[in-house]
């Protein structure tokens, strides 16, 4: 694991200084649009952090995670649908979220490898085809006739106090990986993921540790997912359970280093940012994504923190020295 | 009987995959939207110049040939050793910007292939058989002969062989590993050719009808197992006859989603395929 921030006091002071800046942004009269563009880095952070625990950290490089996001945006919209407070269809997004998580961890994990890679896509896949012929009965007030919802508490709310929910659901994903790292069970998953064998015959209970990895990342997912939709305001097959999210999520955690905590903050930033700058040209926006995608793990397969991290540790005098040694 | 015509048809789309994942052991994400560029390429071949789409196979197989060679030649040889991840997301960027391509050229809405055969049918007993269907089955049959009797008699073929085994014992044996797994994408490619036209001819595309085909061809493969050809299309035959029968209990609408439940099924109760080996 990557050592501690050094000078931890100083480091603490621009972390809350940092936080107070970003809670009085909207007091200030900054232009929305910035708010937007923080509030979608927030979201997708949540997001990313969460598959970064899951593939970098555990090693389940799962491409269901839109299984999740689709899920909790229904649910929102569902939750909502009858009158009830947008806060609980967002809880409710993410518990639907991890449940399903649960029973798809039944026989996704089974799988091993690429296996598990292309049976979680096959999962988030079914969902998007089930969603598009499914018509809810009682909510035909609601669609537009065709397979989407609109979230109709989502015109009660105000874009500031979105922008504050996703500020603590991005927080809440960095705490809660740090979190989850320095305790037994991020040991237990590094463990996992450098040898499952080993880890397993060191008394590690490999199924356990996967399904909690597994089940947090389908819970946060789902919380930030149901955020996303309250400002969305609806949501559609193709948008909910679409490769897109896919992309974005994979996209930022490679670009930033996969497997690092700073990794999937640099890529999330990266991302949200070239998202904008591409977003007037509609159509090349995604081929120009991808290219970005498959020139950064050709070049640097570790992205840009795991490429720096090794750099630094390469000139670090206690490699050298040992070096010198051999 | 159309279950099992339709099977041959997804046994070509699966072969492909399966060459490529018995001897690199990685995964062709963006093979289904590399078939569909068959499929595209047919279609402007036979609006334009009219040309029949079967026959802009000639052009077709080797610009898919040489697509799959430089993928592989330039971009999956330096990454493919370092574990499995790396291949799996540089081709699903392929697969993102082949798509977006698609998207861009020629819209989201569904094309195919509709030549003047495409509608006859011929009678047997009492079914009627779309002339399509037989084309794609014997065009599977075809293909599966011919890669067959390729890996067993040519000297590539063995060395496609010996290099999927152990690659290391291959290169002391003087087989450049590095061009064998070149060639052997690009042959993968000529595959998804062939599958992409004849997918076309029998179905409506789109520019993501890619995954749909990735997901029946991975489907095809986790069925019949790695690295058999007669399992690949004993793959394609079930998996084929379970669409249809379902489509007809269910509906049109749920075909797709029933396939994919049951190549999940199939996923979780053996996980290394029906007929493979570990």
């Amino acid at each position: 694991m990557k050592a501690a921030i050094p000078r931890p006091a100083v480091a603490y002071a621009l972390l809350i200084a940092v936080m107070a800046a970003l809670v009085a942004l909207p007091l200030a009269n900054i232009e929305i649009y910035w708010i937007l563009i923080l509030f979608l880095f927030f979201v997708y952070l949540a997001m990313t952090n969460m598959w970064n625990l899951v593939a970098g950290y555990s090693g389940l490089i799962s491409l269901g995670q839109p299984a999740f996001i689709g899920l909790a945006g229904y649910s929102l919209g569902v939750v909502t649908l009858y009158g009830l407070s947008p806060f609980l269809g967002i809880v409710a997004g993410g518990v639907l979220a991890a449940a399903f998580a649960v029973v798809v961890s039944v026989p996704t994990f089974r799988m091993k490898g690429i296996y598990f890679a292309i049976g979680t896509w096959i999962v988030a896949e079914a969902l998007r085809i089930f969603f598009n012929a499914w018509r809810p009965a009682e909510a035909a007030a609601a669609t537009w006739g065709g397979a989407g919802i609109s979230i109709k508490a989502a015109a009660g709310i105000s874009i500031v106090q979105i922008y504050y929910l996703a500020l603590t659901v991005g927080f809440g994903s960095i705490f809660l990986m740090r979190l989850i790292l320095k305790s037994k069970l991020g040991l237990e998953l590094m463990a996992i993921r450098d040898n499952e064998a080993t880890a397993s015959s060191s008394g590690v209970d490999v199924f356990r540790c996967k399904l909690y990895s597994f089940v947090i990342g389908a819970f946060v997912t789902g919380i930030a997912a149901g955020v996303f939709y309250l400002f969305q305001g609806h949501i559609e097959p193709i948008s909910g359970f679409g490769v897109n999210w896919t992309i974005i999520l994979v996209t930022a955690v490679i670009i930033g280093g996969i497997g690092t905590i700073e990794g999937p903050i640099a890529g999330t930033a990266i991302a949200v940012l070239l998202q904008q700058l591409l977003a007037r040209y509609v159509g090349v926006s995604l081929i120009i994504q991808g290219i970005i995608l498959v020139a950064i793990i050709s070049l640097t397969p570790r992205g840009i923190v795991g490429t720096i991290q090794r750099s630094r540790a390469s000139r670090s005098p206690l490699l050298l020295a040992i070096r010198r040694t051999k | 009987m159309m279950g099992l015509l339709l099977g041959g048809l997804y046994a070509v789309i699966g072969l492909g995959l399966s060459l490529v994942f018995g001897v690199m052991k990685l995964v062709n994400l963006a093979h289904g939207d590399l078939a569909v560029f068959s499929s595209y390429f047919a279609y402007v071949a036979m609006s334009s110049l009219g040309i029949d789409p079967v026959a802009s196979l000639v052009l077709g197989i080797p610009i898919l040939f040489a697509i799959g060679f430089a993928i592989q030649g330039l971009l999956m040889n330096r990454v493919f050793r370092l574990g499995m991840e790396p291949p799996l997301l540089i081709a699903f960027g392929i697969s993102i910007i082949l798509q977006n391509i698609y998207l861009a050229l020629w819209t989201p809405l569904s094309r195919g292939l509709t030549t003047g055969y495409a509608l006859e049918s011929y009678r047997i007993g009492e079914f009627y058989i779309p002339l399509v269907y037989l084309l794609d089955f014997v065009a599977a049959l075809l293909v599966m002969l011919f890669l067959r009797e390729f890996l067993r008699k040519t000297y590539l073929g063995r060395a496609i062989r010996a290099a999927s085994q152990d690659w290391r014992a291959a290169q002391l044996m003087g087989i450049n590993t590095n061009r064998i797994y070149a060639l052997t994408f690009g042959i993968s490619m000529m595959f998804a050719a062939i599958a992409g036209v004849f997918v076309g001819l029998t179905f409506p595309f789109t520019p993501s009808s890619g995954s749909a085909y990735l997901i029946i061809a991975f489907g095809v493969v986790i069925i019949g197992g790695l690295g058999s050809i007669l399992g690949t299309f004993i793959g394609g035959v079930v998996l084929g006859v379970a669409q249809i029968l379902s489509g007809a209990y269910f509906g049109a609408g749920w075909q797709l989603f029933l396939g994919y439940v049951i190549i999940l099924a199939i996923l979780t109760a053996r996980p290394q395929g029906i007929f493979g080996r570990r």
